[in-house]
């Protein structure tokens, strides 16, 4: 990523010029859209919630900051906005659960394991290696490798403590490495098992 | 490629920022490959860290170009208007500083916003305005309905608190205890649509109020503001009283004046609330749940300000044409520049009439021009017609529009 050329399209939108809005825009869209949907499937609510946060961006224009992330800024308000409307929406629709707001992130790779029918022993352990995969530690992966955030820009966004968050990737990296390199977690535990059983550790 | 990276486990290569940039975007890709083949002990460490890199790619959800263009149009609609809005606003304070200060002291008249706590906000008594062939009704503050029989009827309290309906019946309320010198009870008259009514109120303020509208009224102002309410369309001719501001509360919007001459529209259906002023100076300001609105816009005589409801913002124009807005309380129905679908709606309401139009049909076009309102429906539309390249059929309470047919040519 260019950091220079985030930083001068910035000030140039915020100075007026049309052309930074709709690049800004259409360098942006298909990212906002796609994270929307990894909390809610509701297309007009999210293409509701994009706009609306490029009119509030138009409208408080003269009083915004300068960033050097153009994208990291508008996932962070998106989030926000977003949290609101799917919790307005919810409320209106009669839940009452209290975990509205939670990023379902199923990887791509991840679905076309679910939509397979067999799998070979591989994929099966990519999936085990997916399954293990908390809620919180998929939602940071992405901020890290799809939106390529800095572990204090992920902080911003998800109010969680800098080591805290550095060791979720740790642990999620870990699941998926094991994944990879073809130890299932099961294999891993057996051969700890085995381990504990055969030698002892001397007390 | 730095050799930070022969020192690199695999945690390493996934924590870092180049190496990610590389697996996604081909960054610096010719420069990772040869330091690769210079040591090919890494090449394995590489492989599962860019394995694992790919299996979180995200490749689904894409919004189709259709959609993003719609959404740009928005978006860019937005930026415009809003765009325009905060130089109409921007050139105003510039001139206005001289103009209101001549103001002031040649008619002594001012206003500024008001600013209304939304928990004050009136609740009409009565649940709806009847769409039907009903009469006009006054509905006083303990009840009693009055039916104004009239087209256009007229209404006027005076100081005595007597009312007097059409020149004839008057109604004494001075004796009334229930309804003593309360603001806080408030009349309503309520006017169906193809009605209209007048009303003198009891500081001497007149009031016309247009087809599908009703207002509310005390029938003495003893606070220290006198204060109406509005849904629809009203012309207002204060009455001036420094001491004693008169407010109008139409929905979102707050008009205070001290003494002018301007008329509020404030159609429930209508995107826009807009206020239009020809003589003297208000100030139109947005009610806020706080009380306050920074956003709030002097107007001039002869300017318009039309509040958004959607957008939620106010925009100022200048408007040479503001007595064509108040043409109708004389029974005219002027207007100039205006699209036509504006000018159709405004007949639906006055003659309470549905207008039936096809799709094809291009109500976007513009027409200028003067209708009698006193006229029948069908003078009205005969004269329209014309202008607006449309063929009528009047049947019962609807209309159906049809695009002009087009005269064949004589060979």
């Amino acid at each position: 990523m260019n950091i220079n050329a985030d930083k001068e399209l910035w000030e140039d939108f915020l100075n007026g010029e049309d052309y930074a809005l709709s690049h800004i825009y259409y360098q942006h869209v298909q990212g906002l859209y796609r994270y929307g949907k990894k909390f809610s499937n509701d297309d007009e609510l999210i293409k509701d919630t994009i706009q609306d946060l490029f009119f509030d961006l138009i409208r408080t224009r003269k009083n915004l900051h300068g960033t050097n992330n153009i994208g990291f800024y508008l996932i962070a308000s998106f989030r926000r906005k977003l949290a609101t409307s799917i919790r307005k929406s919810k409320v209106f629709s009669g839940t009452t659960d209290e975990e509205y707001f939670q990023a379902e992130i199923v990887y791509s790779v991840e679905k076309e394991l679910i939509d397979k029918e067999e799998l070979t022993e591989r994929e099966q352990l990519l999936q085990a290696g997916f399954n293990e995969l908390a809620p919180k530690q998929r939602e940071i992966l992405y901020y890290r490798y799809i939106c390529e955030f800095s572990y204090d820009q992920i902080c911003e966004i998800t109010s969680l403590k800098y080591d805290s968050a550095r060791k979720q990737v740790f642990r999620a990296l870990k699941s998926l490495r094991k994944a990879v390199e073809g130890k299932s977690s099961i294999v891993f535990f057996l051969s700890f098992c085995a381990k504990e059983i055969l030698f002892p550790k001397k007390s | 490629m730095d050799k930070k990276y022969l020192k690199y486990g695999l945690e390493d290569f996934l924590e870092d920022k180049q190496f990610v940039a590389w697996i996604l975007k081909g960054h610096q890709n010719e420069e990772w490959n040869t330091f690769l083949h210079d040591y090919s002990e890494l090449q394995s460490k590489v492989n599962t860290a860019k394995e694992i890199v790919l299996l979180l790619k995200d490749r689904y959800d894409i919004l189709d170009e259709e959609e993003v263009l719609l959404m740009w149009h928005n978006i860019d609609r937005f930026n415009r208007s809003y765009k325009n809005r905060a130089r109409t606003i921007h050139l105003r304070r510039t001139i206005t500083i001289a103009a209101s200060v001549l103001i002031v002291i040649s008619l002594g008249i001012f206003g500024y916003s008001y600013l209304n706590n939304r928990n004050l906000e009136y609740q009409f008594a009565s649940s709806d305005i009847p769409n039907s062939t009903e009469n006009a009704r006054l509905v006083l503050s303990d009840g009693e309905e009055i039916d104004l029989e009239n087209d256009k009827s007229t209404i006027s309290i005076d100081d005595k608190e007597k009312i007097t309906i059409n020149d004839e019946s008057v109604i004494d309320l001075s004796e009334n205890e229930e309804m003593d010198a309360d603001d806080t009870k408030m009349n309503e008259v309520i006017v169906p649509y193809g009605k209209s009514s007048e009303l003198l109120l009891a500081d001497g303020t007149k009031v016309w109020l247009n087809a599908g509208s009703r207002l509310a009224f005390p029938t003495k102002f003893t606070k220290s503001t006198r204060e109406v309410y509005l849904e629809g369309e009203a012309c207002f001719k204060v009455t001036k009283n420094e001491s004693q501001p008169f407010i109008v509360n139409a929905n979102d919007i707050g008009v205070k004046v001290l003494g002018t001459y301007f008329d509020v529209s404030a159609y429930p259906n209508d995107e826009h609330i807009e206020t239009i002023l020809v003589e003297g100076s208000v100030v139109v300001g947005k009610k806020t749940a706080f009380g306050i609105s920074k956003n709030n816009v002097e107007l001039k005589p002869y300017q318009k300000a039309t509040f958004n409801k959607e957008e939620n913002d106010i925009v100022v124009a200048e408007e040479p044409n503001a007595d064509v807005y108040l043409a109708w309380t004389e029974g005219w129905f002027e207007f100039s520049q205006q699209n036509l679908d504006n000018v159709l709606t405004k007949l639906e309401r006055y003659y309470n009439v549905k207008l039936v139009v096809p799709e094809d049909f291009n109500t976007n076009r513009k027409i200028t021009g003067k209708l009698d309102l006193k006229d029948s429906l069908d003078d009205v539309l005969k004269a329209l017609s014309d202008v607006a390249k449309m063929d009528y059929r009047i049947d019962g309470s609807k209309v159906f529009i049809t695009n002009k047919m087009e005269e064949i040519p004589m060979k």
